[in-house]
């Protein structure tokens, strides 16, 4: 019975800072004590403690100063920056681990690198999730207490600038425009696929010895290019619709960005994308080893892909950045 | 219609600033934590035992009250009582409490008309 207040004081009073615990657990049985009659019954007492409230609400008004981490004031700026932090984290983090990929990747098999890509996207969306959720916390703690000690000083010529409206407007002449280069290099790069890769390969004399691709190869990728072109068109129409970077038009580009850049890596790594015979050739004409002809050219490509990935990163950072900031602008 | 809850809360925070003129206007004798509680019953006022301890420890912590321990009695209690600060602090805020009715009522009234 007695057990129950003990309990009780005990569960407010571990809340507490240990320098006041033996204290306020003198006065709270104290009061608790006058608070029952002289031989209270278990009904009683739980009556009694019901109404002094949960014990951590208690402790709460026992706390000698406010605790938290994070006040409401500082919340606001908290969630904005972990929402841009965490974005770049995850994207740098899957540029690194692209290139890491890229570099180490041995195998001939196309889907091994897809599934290689996938898990690199997996790792570092939680890598980028839990180094930028600690650092800024942590970097946001750190300005709370600092500022806990100092009044704020203001001054109305520090207060940020309106940011430019026309900033996130996407230009109705640069949308026309992209569509149609973006659109006849892709048509393009698939002819090429489909039709006249036939064509590309190693001259002597006006007389071709070998083509450059192997055809079996860059077969598998043309439904996959024409749907990227597909994806691509909806897009740019869409801009054109919207006008600006709506949610859908920015996750949209972001997808095709991402895909498109899957494919790319994929197309460049297959070991069998380019004729085996043209290695040959070429290193008879040139004079150097097979192997070596064959290293050059993949290093030659990896770095293309690796160079590539990093734009598009920047281009999907900045994007990203912006659209978060003109969110944050209209709210 | 304004939800029941948010009526709650304001009638609750329009309490709350009172509550310390409430205690501080019993505590020129000698109190422990239920006495009052019972002083201020008797007057018609509920204040919360949860609140009112926390309260009592608060005020004594910014020098406002002073307490002290009897051990005579079979149970330790702990008595509280308006320090001489304490005392100065109360009748100021007495005063300003005057005026606020004043001027309340005055709003109030207007309203009315």
């Amino acid at each position: 019975m007695k057990d129950m207040i003990e309990r009780y004081v005990y569960a407010v009073t571990r809340r507490l800072p240990e320098n006041i615990q033996a204290e306020v657990k003198n006065e709270l049985r104290a009061n608790i004590y006058d608070m029952l009659s002289e031989n209270p019954s278990e009904e009683e007492i739980e009556k009694v403690l019901k109404e002094l409230g949960h014990p951590r609400d208690m402790a709460a008004k026992y706390q000698p100063k406010e605790r938290y981490l994070i006040s409401p004031k500082y919340f606001g700026d908290y969630i904005y920056t972990l929402k841009i932090v965490i974005m770049i984290f995850i994207l740098v983090s899957f540029a690194i681990g692209l290139i890491e990929a890229i570099i180490g990747y041995q195998s001939a098999n196309a889907f091994d690198l897809i599934g290689k890509i996938f898990s690199v996207g997996f790792e570092s969306i939680f890598d980028g999730l839990y180094s930028g959720f600690a650092i800024v916390t942590i970097v946001f703690i750190i300005i709370e207490q600092v500022q806990k000690q100092k009044k704020m000083e203001w001054n109305v010529k520090d207060l940020p600038e309106l940011p430019k409206e026309g900033k996130i407007k996407i230009s109705r002449t640069g949308t026309i425009l992209a569509i149609i280069f973006s659109v006849s290099f892709s048509l393009i790069f698939i002819m090429i696929l489909v039709e006249y890769h036939k064509y590309i390969g190693l001259y002597v004399e006006g007389e071709m010895i070998t083509p450059f691709f192997n055809p079996d190869a860059i077969k598998v990728f043309i439904p996959f290019f024409i749907g990227i072109l597909g994806l691509n068109i909806v897009i740019l129409l869409l801009k054109l619709v919207d006008g600006r970077w709506t949610k859908r038009v920015t996750i949209l580009y972001t997808i095709h960005e991402i895909v498109n850049l899957v494919l790319l890596i994929v197309f460049f790594n297959i070991s069998n994308l380019i004729d085996p015979n043209f290695f040959n050739e070429f290193s008879n004409i040139i004079e150097v080893s097979v192997d070596e002809v064959a290293n050059g050219f993949r290093v030659g490509f990896r770095s293309l892909v690796a160079f590539i990935s990093v734009l598009v990163m920047i281009d999907l950072v900045s994007l990203w950045y912006r659209v978060i900031k003109f969110d944050k602008k209209k709210a | 219609m304004i939800d029941e809850s948010i009526y709650n809360n304001l009638l609750v925070e329009l309490k709350r600033g009172t509550q310390i003129l409430q205690v501080l206007s019993q505590m020129k004798r000698t109190q422990y934590g239920y006495s009052l509680l019972q002083t201020l019953e008797e007057k018609n006022v509920h204040i919360d035992a949860g609140t009112l301890y926390p309260l009592l420890r608060r005020l004594e912590s910014q020098g406002i009250l002073k307490s002290e321990w009897d051990t005579t009695e079979s149970r330790p209690r702990k008595y509280y009582v308006l320090s001489n600060d304490g005392e100065e602090l109360f009748s100021q805020l007495k005063k300003e409490w005057t005026n606020m009715c004043v001027e309340m009522n005055q709003l109030l009234k207007e309203e009315q008309i």
